[in-house]
């Protein structure tokens, strides 16, 4: 599959950190669809179809916030991992702050990058801009 | 304070512990709302398009100026916080090579001069050594106005400790502040001239403490400043 269409789900329980990341895929012309889940709990059901039709396609690209009402960004990622149709799905980390502890965990579930979300938002453009590069670069399954 | 009494004792741990916590969490979540207002103003700007006021972007520049520079006051404390518990790898460190690759990281474009003098090759916390010598050559430089900033590094060995020197011949520093240079975010230079945090002494001393050791300054403004720090031949084991 043409990763362009890829969908893309992003778990994130800030609305601000969600309006930022979609004003950034707008500014820099990322035109794959966006889902957005609130918590590790929400974002399964989602993918799942638990209590609610599944998303079509599986979203192949993940954007994963860690610190999460609920279930938890990495208890989200085990999960992720234990499920035979998503885990093959790539998911980036994009936290706040890094721990040394949660990013080894992080890329022991592999996780494709594990990304501090800058305070500047010309970075955070930057950041997706290299992100939509790479998506584009790569080619990815279903 | 009696250190044989239990209670005192846990007193002490649980105040370290709570300090300790509330120093990161105070690091970790005020990025995020630090973050928002950033995005924010640069929103603003973006929004209100080309041909915008001088004044206003001028305001808004310094609005994202100042919020960058409370995002490296966060990461300062964060750093700070986390002296006790980072960089504990225990390792042999040869100081004469980590100052002559610490001369070597800043450039052909740095003119300065560092001579070193009797450092020793011994096994400590390495990366925390480092760090506070890598502070103290940084402000040796950093606040200095002569066309060649020297900086002298020097160790003398006592019977369980180590006596090192870091002296420059910069702006130096009036004695009325010396009292307070060690202070978090404390920096003699007014604000506003400035992109000095006043972290690096406040680490230092927090390191050197933390070894066992103490520093000291001595200096007259206009004439250089020399620091003094002593650090333990044998690591102890942390208070944990």
């Amino acid at each position: 599959m043409k990763s362009k269409q890829a969908h893309i789900l992003l778990v994130e329980d800030n609305p601000l950190d969600v309006a930022t990341t979609k004003r950034a895929f707008l500014a820099q012309g990322v035109e794959n669809p966006i889902h957005v889940a609130q918590n590790g709990k929400i974002a399964l059901d989602m993918l799942l179809g638990r209590g609610r039709p599944a998303l079509w396609p599986i979203p192949q690209i993940i954007l994963l916030s860690l610190d999460l009402p609920g279930t938890g960004g990495l208890e989200f990622l085990k999960e992720l991992r234990n499920s035979p149709q998503l885990k093959a799905c790539m998911v980036f980390v994009m936290t706040s702050q890094g721990s040394e502890s949660d990013m080894t965990e992080a890329y022991e579930l592999n996780v494709a990058g594990y990304i501090v979300k800058p305070i500047q938002y010309s970075s955070f453009l930057e950041t997706i801009a290299t992100l939509h590069s790479f998506w584009n670069l790569i080619e990815l399954p279903n | 304070m009696n250190s044989q009494d239990p209670s005192c004792q846990q007193q002490l741990e649980a105040l370290k512990e709570e300090y300790e916590e509330f120093a990161y969490i105070v690091s970790h979540d005020l990025k995020a709302p630090l973050r928002a207002i950033h995005n924010l103003s640069a929103w603003i700007r973006e929004d209100l398009g080309e041909g915008l006021d001088p004044d206003i972007q001028n305001n808004i520049h310094l609005l994202q100026h100042r919020t960058e520079r409370l995002e490296r006051m966060i990461n300062g404390l964060l750093l700070f916080s986390r002296v006790p518990r980072y960089d504990l790898e225990v390792r042999e460190v040869n100081v004469e090579n980590l100052v002559t690759q610490w001369v070597a990281d800043q450039g052909p474009d740095v003119p300065a001069k560092v001579h070193t003098a009797h450092l020793p090759t011994f096994t400590t916390y390495a990366r925390k050594l480092e760090t506070v010598l890598h502070h103290l050559l940084q402000n040796a430089l950093k606040f200095n106005t002569q066309d060649t900033p020297e900086v002298w590094v020097e160790a003398a060995e006592q019977e369980s400790q180590y006596v090192f020197t870091v002296k420059d011949n910069g702006i130096g520093i009036p004695p009325d502040s010396h009292s307070k240079v060690f202070k978090i975010f404390y920096s003699v230079q007014p604000k506003e001239q400035q992109e000095n945090l006043g972290v690096g002494l406040s680490i230092s001393r927090k390191i050197i403490q933390f070894v066992g050791g103490s520093i000291s300054l001595e200096s007259e403004a206009g004439q250089g400043a020399t620091f003094t720090f002593t650090w333990p031949k044998t690591v102890k084991e942390p208070a944990l």
